[in-house]
């Protein structure tokens, strides 16, 4: 049941759905506290796997003894109802659903994501900014030009973004203070 | 595999945080809470289907907030106008006014964010604070955002099924409780804390007084008077821990402690001050502590931009508290 994130009291009946701000019985914090059916639905344990009856009965690959209900939508392994993932209403096996992950071939899948065009963007311009580091420009900029073009068609968040400006910008900026210590060096080399 | 959703809709309220921003993204089927470090994400989906139930707890880290950022405006106001119209360079004066407008857009973002709160989803498997949702205004728009998704796909919940729901739990759960004991919190007396915001106005209008009345006897009076307050004030705060006082006289207390320390630093300061502009004087009488407070009186504060804003910060800070703290104790007594 809910509690109330302060006192930790169970919220009052009447709390409950009020849709209103209502103070805790207990602490007098003001809660809101909205319950869906999800939450009083008593928890339904899956279909226990029937075994095989016949002779013609197909067996699950991971389970011979017990009957196949369906194929794997990966692999096409039959599966009996333990072994069935329902994903996104798909039905996959535990192994495939495991190597989806890690090849991040679902975005359902997905548990996080590495950006190097955020990356790039910030070494180009915190060295920039910085007041005691921006000599390391010297080194930050042509690995933030090395990274947005290494990794220009890489994958970037699973939330829409505008894409590619990072890129561009991290660019544009290490080209820049390339040209610069460029410049320096030059000057240094005539004087 | 599956139907991947990639069509989600931005929510507008965001996490700040001082690495990156957390952010909410709602697509067709479930709620997406991206966690951002600026290089890298975590995701963390909740799927309609799965939401148990949402809670939201009205919080005052915004007014928290708003007064801590009201004080340092006040005190870069006050540095500001200190070094403000004297010749020579103007690079302090440039300084603080500078800080003063950051701070100061700071001040207006938090009004215009308002009231705070903590937000929760529970499934049957997990529980997660959403950070994004920080404000009531935010968590307004959550709800009418997400409820009716929600409900789209589950229905919605009678109260004979809440009631149902209620009982079987509460069967399960009433055994365990009977074995926990509870303590009931302490009853404290209020009239210390009385004594104390009464002392506070009184040192307040001391400090008003001294400040167009320059007297010795004055200003001893209302240094005796700071140490008094500073004690009881520390004694209420170790007397009102695990007691059954409201809670919003044990936060005025609290606060009264920080505003105290914040005038013990700012008083040392002065006097500091005082002695290094008079330093032949100090060398002679040193040794004289009422001949030091003497030199001190004889200061006219006006002349002095920056000891006359700190001396109106701290009447207000006294004024404040003190009411705050008195206006506290009576309505909860009503």
């Amino acid at each position: 049941m809910i509690h109330c994130e302060k006192c930790s009291t169970r919220v009052d009946k009447q709390i409950i759905n009020s849709k209103s701000w209502e103070p805790c019985t207990q602490c007098g914090a003001l809660i809101r506290t909205d319950i869906f059916p999800a939450a009083v639905t008593p928890e339904q344990s899956g279909p226990r796997p029937e075994g095989l009856v016949m002779d013609d009965d197909a067996g699950c690959f991971y389970h011979p003894t017990k009957k196949a209900v369906i194929a794997c939508s990966l692999c096409g392994r039959f599966l009996c109802s333990l072994c069935d993932i329902d994903m996104d209403g798909s039905h996959i096996c535990f192994p495939c659903m495991e190597s989806g992950q890690k090849k991040k071939s679902s975005l359902s899948l997905e548990k996080g994501r590495f950006l190097y065009d955020g990356l790039a963007l910030r070494l180009s311009i915190l060295p920039l900014i910085s007041l005691f580091f921006t000599w390391a420009t010297c080194i930050t900029a042509p690995i933030a030009l090395y990274i947005s073009l290494r990794y220009w068609k890489s994958d970037t968040s699973i939330a829409p973004r505008k894409k590619r400006w990072r890129n561009v910008t991290a660019m544009v900026l290490s080209l820049g203070q390339i040209a610069c210590w460029a410049g320096l060096v030059y000057y240094i080399i005539q004087n | 595999m599956g139907s991947e959703n990639t069509e989600y809709k931005k929510f507008p309220s965001k996490h700040a945080k001082i690495v990156g921003s957390d952010r909410l993204w709602i697509g067709q089927d479930h709620l997406l809470l991206v966690e951002s470090t600026g290089i890298s994400e975590r995701y963390k989906r909740f799927y309609f289907k799965d939401i148990q139930a949402i809670n939201l707890l009205k919080t005052k880290k915004g007014y928290v907030k708003i007064a801590a950022a009201s004080i340092l405006l006040l005190l870069l106001f006050a540095g500001a106008s200190a070094f403000f119209g004297k010749s020579g360079f103007q690079g302090p004066t440039i300084f603080f006014a500078g800080i003063s407008l950051v701070v100061l857009f700071y001040f207006i973002h938090l009004l215009i964010k308002g009231a705070t709160c903590d937000c929760w989803m529970y499934s049957s498997v997990q529980k997660e604070k959403l950070t994004p949702v920080n404000t009531i205004k935010a968590a307004k728009k959550f709800l009418a955002l997400i409820v009716p998704q929600i409900e789209a796909i589950q229905g919605t919940l009678g109260n004979q099924i809440l009631d149902t729901a209620q009982e079987r739990i509460k069967a399960k759960t009433s055994a365990i409780l009977k074995n926990v004991k509870t303590t009931a919190p302490k009853i404290i007396s209020k009239t210390s804390h009385r004594i104390m915001f009464i002392l506070l106005l009184i040192l307040g209008i001391n400090r008003t007084a001294s400040l167009f009345y320059r007297s010795t006897g004055l200003m001893a009076a209302g240094s005796f008077l700071f140490i008094v307050v500073f004690i009881l004030c520390a004694v209420n705060a170790a007397r009102q821990a695990g007691s059954a006082l409201e809670k919003p006289v044990k936060t005025a207390t609290i606060a009264t402690i920080v505003m105290l320390i914040l005038a013990g630093i700012s008083g040392y300061l002065e006097t500091v001050f005082y002695f290094i502009s008079e330093i032949e004087h100090v060398q002679n009488i040193s040794y004289d502590q009422w001949a030091l407070l003497r030199l001190i009186a004889q200061k006219d504060p006006f002349e002095y931009p920056l000891i006359l804003g700190l001396d109106i910060f701290f009447i207000i800070c006294c004024c404040v508290a003190g009411m705050t703290g008195l206006v506290f104790l009576q309505t909860r007594r009503n």
